[in-house]
């Protein structure tokens, strides 16, 4: 049985061998570098001049080619065209919008909106869409935006204080609804949102402050996303206990 | 008979695979028991080196590197994804995924399943985004014989990345083999090392100055090539010729090899004229001999080799001279050790330790934007690879691929493999005159050099 194997290894190693040689012997070779190339090619790839060895039958069109890795250059080449495109397309809607705001003026500058629109896709296309995140992120990300636009809007329209008394609070209990949601969903992983958590209750804090130093109105709003938030986060860390405590601590290491 | 043979191995890999599948389908009751223990993540910190690679990764520049084993047979990807399957669950170190805290990165362990190899058909050393990877900082690929083993810095430096590979090369050839199953045992090899400690802190001693430069070194500039897209150059010649060149010059290899490389930026970058900037040229040294150190986890500090053409003219004599003379101040145990000291002491300033992640990531980024200006290019010696017997003769060789970085468009690595060496060359720019110079003079000297490109230059 081992004399066997012994013997099928041999084998094995001969023909390993035989390939190597051959191999060895199809190399092209540049007069001026004084080099072998392994490359499927007619062109040294450092001086750029023509090599030796290369195989008569080699058809005078066909490309100088890596037989190392693959060619890949289509396909980038590809992509960037519909890059390319796609923001030629984006321009050239932005001028017409442009144009046709321009002949039918009415006082509002809406080509703008239409503009940053587009200037929105694109960054997708470029970006977001190339690039997951972790849902977590997503959910900061989405609450601290809506947040700031809540905010803008507010101050925008005169500061009626709305936006702190009403929609910030609804916003956070939207994210702890989010939060259970997606806890429940990764189940194995479910400690992991504690920072959010921690994040949503600080902020439902702040915001129960301002309604009540400003005395804004709709301090229940703030008050019930403070309960809500402080319910869960308590709850995480009282079910979660040392996964959480874990977490935690990682989170917070010095 | 072949033919048959063939199909015999792909249907026990596939019976495997099967076995694997069914596992993670239906887990036992002594498995959820397992889990439920588990629950409680195990986490780490990230090592010294590796807290700056997270603040300075990115598309296009994305701290990745390519460690490759060519094997004398074409790879099958079924068998590589088996194999990785198998080996990954012993490297703690492979199985983290990195996460923010409030103070500091760190990692946290990766229950998820093994990131899935795939045959090459993206450029090398692109950026590694998590959320695409099962949240994994390393992927594997395979193209015609070669292993690819693709590995965020901040995981481990070279040395743990190529531990890593020759056990997965191990594995899958034991399973493409089945004869050798009477020769070795299916486990890991003895030599291999799963240490994982933080080697920094083990070694550090006392606070140590900055000992450093920043002085602005010539950066070559020239063509992009499109982000993400890197021209590579491998150049394999043997080890007996380079070692004889290098001793009728007096130096090692390696001191040789960065002379060269210096050498041939200022022919052809420089034109050989005078120079206000020096040419600096980062060698990373490789600590664990050193430190007596088997450790996975980065353990490495970097020193440079500088050239500064005050003179009209120079020979390659004289640059060699220079070159080796500052490598050669610079690699003792005792500079080594004041180098990584600094740093370290960095991290355990209590002050230091207790600013946001945020603001640490904004320092950090300023630090190595402006010291990144001090350096012209890399080059890293991997050393000698050993492999165990059984497997050796299966192996044709090892080579490793640098990504670019701030200020430097240009890299290399050099990797010793039973008689032959291998160089690599990985250039964001598109003019190869700098190679075409070092490949020259190699030749110049009498060693015969064997080039081998990915055809971005036949572009």
């Amino acid at each position: 049985m081992k004399e066997n194997s012994e013997k099928e290894l041999n084998i094995e190693e001969s023909a390993v061998q035989e390939v190597a040689e051959s191999e060895a012997s199809n190399l092209r070779r540049c007069p001026r570098c004084k080099i072998s190339i392994v490359d499927d090619t007619v062109e040294c790839p450092l001086c750029h001049g023509v090599v030796e060895n290369a195989p008569e039958n080699r058809n005078m069109e066909e490309a100088s080619i890596s037989l190392t890795y693959p060619d890949i250059s289509v396909r980038t080449r590809v992509l960037r065209l519909i890059i390319r495109i796609a923001l030629f397309l984006a321009i050239a809607t932005e001028v017409i919008v442009v144009l046709v705001n321009y002949v039918t003026f009415n006082g509002i500058y809406w080509s703008c909106i239409v503009g940053l629109g587009l200037c929105y896709g694109c960054a997708t296309l470029l970006y977001s869409v190339r690039k997951r995140r972790s849902m977590q992120r997503i959910v900061q990300v989405q609450l601290f935006l809506s947040i700031f636009f809540l905010l803008l809007l507010d101050f925008v329209l005169g500061f009626k204080g709305w936006s702190i008394s009403y929609a910030v609070p609804i916003a956070l209990l939207s994210v702890d609804t989010m939060m259970v949601f997606l806890m429940i969903i990764r189940i194995n992983g479910w400690q992991r949102f504690i920072m959010t958590e921690i994040v949503t209750f600080v902020l439902s804090i702040v915001v129960l402050i301002l309604d009540i130093c400003g005395e804004l109105g709709g301090v229940i709003f703030g008050l019930v996303a403070l309960v809500v938030t402080g319910l869960i986060l308590l709850g995480t860390i009282m079910i979660g206990n040392k996964s959480v405590s874990n977490e935690i601590k990682r989170r917070f290491m010095i | 008979m072949k033919k048959s043979r063939e199909k015999e191995k792909k249907s026990d890999i596939n019976i495997e695979l099967e076995k694997t599948a069914k596992k993670e389908k239906k887990p036992t009751r002594a498995a959820k028991n397992r889990r439920r223990r588990e629950a409680t993540l195990k986490w780490d910190k990230l090592d010294n080196t590796a807290q700056l690679f997270p603040v300075i990764a990115r598309e296009g520049m994305s701290n990745v590197y390519r460690v490759s084993v060519v094997l004398k047979e074409d790879i099958d990807g079924t068998a590589l994804q088996l194999a990785l399957e198998k080996v990954l669950p012993h490297f703690d170190i492979f199985r983290m995924t990195m996460k923010n805290g409030l103070f500091w990165h760190y990692f946290e362990e990766n229950k998820r399943p093994a990131p899935k190899v795939i045959e090459e058909s993206e450029y090398p050393c692109l950026f590694i985004n998590q959320y695409e990877n099962n949240h994994y900082h390393f992927r594997m690929s395979y193209y015609k014989n070669r292993i690819n083993l693709e590995v965020f810095h901040a995981i481990t430096d070279g040395n743990g990345a190529l531990n890593f590979l020759k056990e997965i090369t191990y594995q899958y050839i034991r399973l493409k083999h089945p004869e050798l199953s009477g020769v070795v045992k299916d486990t890991l090899a003895t030599e291999t090392s799963l240490d994982a400690e933080d080697s920094y802190l083990s070694n550090y001693k006392k606070k140590e100055k900055k000992t450093y430069k920043t002085e602005r070194a010539v950066i070559m500039k020239g063509e992009k090539l499109a982000v993400n897209e890197l021209a590579i150059t491998h150049g394999m010649m043997p080890i007996a010729e380079i070692k004889a060149v290098a001793k009728a010059y007096g130096v090692t290899i390696n001191q040789y090899i960065v002379a060269v490389y210096t050498w041939a930026i200022y022919k052809s970058y420089l034109n050989g004229k005078q120079s206000s900037k020096p040419i600096t040229t980062c060698v990373p040294v490789n600590l664990r001999p050193y430190f007596s150190s088997d450790t996975n986890k980065n353990f490495f500090v970097v020193v440079s080799a500088v050239f500064k053409p005050t003179e009209e003219e120079y020979t390659f004599e004289q640059v060699l001279e220079i070159v080796a003379k500052s490598l050669k101040d610079q690699i003792t145990k005792e500079n080594l050790e004041k180098l990584f000291s600094y740093n370290v002491s960095n991290e355990m300033n209590t002050l230091l330790r207790a600013i946001p992640l945020f603001l640490k990531n904004i320092a950090m980024k300023q630090v190595y934007n402006a010291s990144a200006k001090a350096n012209t290019t890399t080059v890293t010696n991997l050393g000698i690879v050993k492999t165990s017997e059984p497997y050796s003769k299966y192996i044709e060789r090892f080579q490793a691929i640098l990504s670019m970085s701030k200020g430097q468009n240009m890299k290399m690595t050099v990797l010793s493999y039973e008689d032959m060496l291998t160089m690599t060359f990985s250039a964001g720019i598109l003019l190869p005159s700098v190679q075409k110079t070092f490949f020259r003079k190699l030749t110049e000297d009498g060693i015969n050099v064997t080039i081998d490109t990915n055809g971005v230059y036949y572009e």
